[in-house]
């Protein structure tokens, strides 16, 4: 077995899940978003399964969404009654997005009888839905009965790739599926007319602040013929991960917005008529992206404004006088050799 | 990459790295040379991570594993593909990136953490180590001295550490004295983008500074207006302040005075203090294998630090353990110590003495010096280093540390060394803490110990008390006090090997050894111990210590040099005087340059100044 999956593996070995009521969702909420173009209301419910299949086993260094995880099996008896909760605030959105903080599509998170029935009467409220899958869920047999269900109604799947460089996702994430097995669940999403929705990840564990801006820009590159929309997803320090292990011994430092701006500049221009969005959890705190703190808030309007309307103009006025130690950091960073993490951490 | 010791002072070296046919002195500073980032003219050698070549000598680094890129520049790469993970992930994966690593190069990254160091030196011949998050091990000040001690320890001499990151005017002194090698500019960079100005005392931002306390070049075109000091100017400034840091512990080096500077600049920052102080508590044979046994300079003792040096314990633990005194003394006078050294030589001991040779018996009476920070110093080693040259700030005041120390070192040399009387004749203040643990002693003074009432007063009771006892000769107590220097110097069986059947000559302290006319040793003010003669090492030959084997096809011409070298006696320290044998024959003796692990393991550099040869 792979040394980092194990390190990923030991820092669960003392996690024990927060005792929760099954019959409850972890969360729902309506929120904006763009539909066909048009912003529109859409809503959100996060279900609580037993989690992710590949968390359970090690898990990715970044992730922390198993910590939303029951660990044991949820009844289908509980999983409907979930779902019954989240539709008692159901108010007709005509999007929703549905999470598990694992795989939708997984059987052993939710059954195929729950899981069709939940999108079958989903199908008759909504315009779209999306769920998000790793790519061994993403099948012929379980595409087919989506499709079935949607129709030429909007099915969108988000998978998260986070990196088309294989040495990257296996020595530095720990993702436990390749590029191939990707881009063979993305032609099965073409070939039912599915949407797929890609995450990559902007600066994995162990990749330096200009490793990470070259990684992503080229994964957006390799992947503009298989994917729908691109989604940027700036590592946040998520508890009992890899990364918040790493990131309280002063080794880690998320994205810096800057970085973050570059991607999307860089992006948009070599994918064209891709969308491509960026949601950065966390954003402006210290575990999440974020620059010298003055900006940070000019910086996430830009970024959310460039998600919604898909131009790099929202960019053109962002400045501030962190850009030199960003520009510094992207410059010399290699040549501390782990040393230089932030720029306003302590010199010696 | 060649790279060759020139200079020793503790684990700190001044080396000499042949690089692009190009000579570097160390400890130096690899200045950042980047597209971005240019390197001062004064730079003697660069680090970069482009693909230019250029004119100074240069580390070049390539690609990471996890870059998208790989390096298309022309010239050799110090160290590309690399894989490096964070100083704090599990072992296996440090084990595994060292697995990937494989192919060595003259630069090897190391993890800090101590468990894969021997990984990582397995078939590896690279000469510069590179300590991987370097700045989060120092945050961990006993991590940190445990392992770069520990690195040093099995990379041996005649490699190089370099702790990327970590460095400033303040810490120079403090990391090459654990034997760091290389240093670089990012913190003066950094510190510069942090409006910071790095001094060799304090670190100071922009803001708390009235006026610019620098007259570098940098700083005096300011023309002292501090408010326009950008982040250029204040870069530039740190450039100078870490190039005169970088000199001036190279001067120390050299000088043999790092330890000084490394008292002196640990004042302003705690946790270079707790390095110094772990270092000095925990790891004393690390330091004690690498410290001089003999020094010119002198041994400034001007902090609390000062009484945890190595060379002061190592004093003390020779005192203690090796050190037999003068068989026919029966009666132990205690003196204060003197500001001028030799104590002999200084007015206060002229007048003691005195008193002592006015007495009927003067050769039964020993003379022990009561002091700090070296505790107890019998007059016949008041010509070693550390007692000849050390220097203290005199109050009249003991500090507790200073107190606790004397107690232990009298109670143990009173236990192996017995007198039959005991007289004090040192001020009330040293008498407070010292007098309980001497059985019936007699005080002879009186409030100031060079009054003429003190003085009296010790004539009278010397005067008494010698008489008691049967006549020491002058000669045969100077025959005891050169075998009590010599069992100091090599051991009691040793010394008295070599004494057998001598006599001594001359005037202290130039003392000859001189057996049936030919003269086996002298004993000298500059280096305050024995000097052998060939037949002085012939005689001691076969003792089993300070012995350094040659091979038997080398000629000893000059000085004995490390390739030369077949074994060596472990426990030769630098400054000892070691005999050179050759098929079992002794063929020349002289003074070590390095100590016997050096000798044994180097490949390069001058081991046994040799004074005689056959």
């Amino acid at each position: 077995m792979n040394e980092l999956t194990q390190l990923c593996k030991l820092l669960k070995k003392d996690f024990t899940p927060r005792i929760c009521n099954p019959s409850k969702p972890v969360r729902c909420w309506s929120e904006k978003d763009i539909l066909d173009g048009k912003m529109v209301d859409a809503y959100v419910i996060i279900f609580r399964t037993r989690g992710c299949s590949w968390a359970l086993k090690s898990g990715c260094t970044m992730c922390g969404y198993f910590n939303d995880s029951l660990w044991s099996k949820v009844s289908d008896k509980d999983l409907l009654k979930q779902f019954d909760k989240t539709m008692e605030n159901y108010s007709g959105e005509k999007f929703v997005k549905i999470f598990t903080s694992g795989s939708f599509l997984d059987d052993n998170e939710i059954k195929p009888v729950i899981r069709n029935k939940i999108l079958r009467e989903l199908a008759e409220e909504v315009d779209k839905v999306s769920v998000e899958s790793r790519p061994e869920y993403i099948t012929d047999e379980r595409l087919s009965t989506v499709k079935e269900i949607f129709q030429s109604k909007s099915f969108e799947i988000g998978c998260g790739l986070e990196t088309a460089n294989n040495f990257v996702r296996e020595h530095a994430i720990n993702k436990g599926f390749t590029f191939n097995e990707y881009k063979k669940a993305a032609l099965t999403m073409k070939k039912f007319s599915l949407k797929l929705k890609t995450y990559i990840l902007i600066k994995p564990l162990f990749l330096t602040e200009k490793e990470s801006i070259n990684d992503s820009i080229s994964t957006g590159d390799k992947i503009k013929k298989y994917t729908d929309t691109i989604s940027f997803n700036p590592t946040n320090v998520q508890r009992n991960t890899v990364v918040e292990y790493l990131w309280k011994r002063k080794q880690y430092r998320p994205a810096w917005l800057w970085s973050i701006v570059e991607v999307l500049k860089t992006s948009k221009n070599l994918t064209g008529n891709i969308r491509i969005q960026c949601d950065i959890a966390g954003g402006g705190s210290i575990r999440g992206a974020h620059n010298c703190n003055k900006c940070d808030r000019k910086f996430l309007d830009a970024i959310a404004d460039f998600s919604l309307l898909q131009d790099t103009k929202v960019f053109e006025d962002l400045d501030c006088t962190c850009r030199e130690k960003w520009l510094d950091q992207l410059n010399i960073e290699n040549l501390s050799f782990g040393s230089l993490v932030d720029f306003s951490g302590r010199y010696q | 990459m060649q790279f060759s010791v020139k200079n020793r002072d503790g684990p700190a070296r001044i080396g000499e790295l042949l690089i692009e046919n190009k000579r570097v002195t160390t400890p130096n500073i690899l200045f950042v040379n980047t597209s971005k980032k240019k390197a001062p003219n004064f730079s003697d050698i660069l680090i970069t991570n482009d693909k230019h070549k250029r004119k100074k000598p240069t580390i070049r680094i390539g690609n990471s594993a996890f870059s998208s890129l790989t390096h298309k520049g022309k010239g050799e790469l110090s160290v590309d593909n690399y894989l490096i993970y964070p100083k704090d992930v599990s072992k296996e994966l440090h084990l595994s990136s060292i697995e990937y690593n494989k192919k060595t190069y003259e630069c090897c990254l190391i993890p800090a953490n101590k468990e894969v160091i021997s990984d990582v030196l397995k078939n590896n011949d690279a000469l510069l180590f590179v300590v991987v998050n370097a700045l989060q091990l120092l945050s961990q000040q006993s991590k940190f001295v445990e392992f770069i001690t520990e690195l040093r320890e099995i990379i041996g001499y005649q490699r190089m550490i370099y702790t990327p990151c970590v460095g400033c005017p303040s810490s120079f002194a403090l990391l090459a004295y654990i034997g760091v090698d290389f240093f670089d500019s990012i913190s003066a960079i950094i510190a510069a983008r942090n409006e910071i100005l790095l001094f060799p005392t304090r670190s100071l931002n922009k803001n708390e500074l009235n006026e610019i306390p620098c007259s570098c070049p940098s700083c005096s075109k300011m023309k002292g207006k501090v408010s326009e000091m950008g982040y250029l100017q204040i870069l530039n400034h740190n450039y100078f302040a870490i190039l005169d840091e970088i000199k001036q512990v190279r001067n120390a080096i050299a000088l043999g005075n790092i330890r000084e500077l490394v008292e002196t600049r640990i004042r302003s920052d705690p946790s270079l203090a707790s390095i110094l102080k772990i270092l000095d508590f925990k790891y004393y044979n690390f330091l004690e294998e690498r410290t001089p046994v003999v020094r010119k300079n002198k041994l400034i003792a001007t902090s609390k630090e000062s009484l945890f040096r190595p060379e002061i314990k190592r004093f003390q633990e020779r005192v203690i353990k090796r050190y037999q005194k003068p068989k026919d003394v029966e009666i132990l006078l205690f003196l204060p110590c003197s500001a001028k050294k030799p104590y002999s030589f200084s007015k206060s001991h002229r007048l003691f003495r005195d008193r002592i040779f006015n007495s009927k018996n003067p050769h039964i009476v020993h003379e022990v010096i009561i002091t700090s920070p070296l505790g107890i110093v019998p007059r016949e080693l008041e010509l070693t280093y550390p007692a000849s040259v050390y220097d203290i700030a005199v109050t009249g005041r003991w500090g507790e540390d200073e107190k606790k120390m004397i107690r232990n070192l009298l109670k143990n040399y009173l236990e192996i060394n017995v007198y039959d009387k005991k007289i004090l004749h040192v001020s009330s203040n040293i008498q407070d803490f010292v007098i309980d643990l001497i059985e019936n002693p007699v005080v002879t003074c009186v409030e100031n110990p060079t009054s003429k009432e003190s003085l009296d007063e010790l004539s009278n009771v010397l005067k008494k008390m010698t008489s008691n006892y049967h006549i020491v000769k002058s000669s045969k107590r100077v025959y005891e006090n050169m075998e009590a220097l010599a069992s100091y110097q090599f051991g009691g069986i040793i010394a008295e090997k070599l004494l057998k059947n001598c006599k001594i000559k001359g005037k202290y302290p130039y003392q000859k050894i001189i057996d049936d006319n030919k003269q086996l040793g002298m004993l000298t003010k500059e280096r305050g111990l024995i000097s052998l003669t060939m037949e002085g090492a012939i005689k001691i030959a076969n003792s089993g210590k300070y012995w350094v084997e040659i091979y038997d096809d080398f000629t000893l011409k000059g000085s004995v040099f490390a390739p030369g070298i077949k074994d060596a006696d472990e426990s030769i320290r630098i400054g000892d005087e070691v005999i050179v044998l050759k098929n079992n024959t002794t063929c020349g003796v002289g003074v070590a340059q390095m100590n016997g692990i050096e000798m044994k393991e180097t490949k390069r550099g001058e081991a046994v100044k040799i004074r005689h040869r056959t």
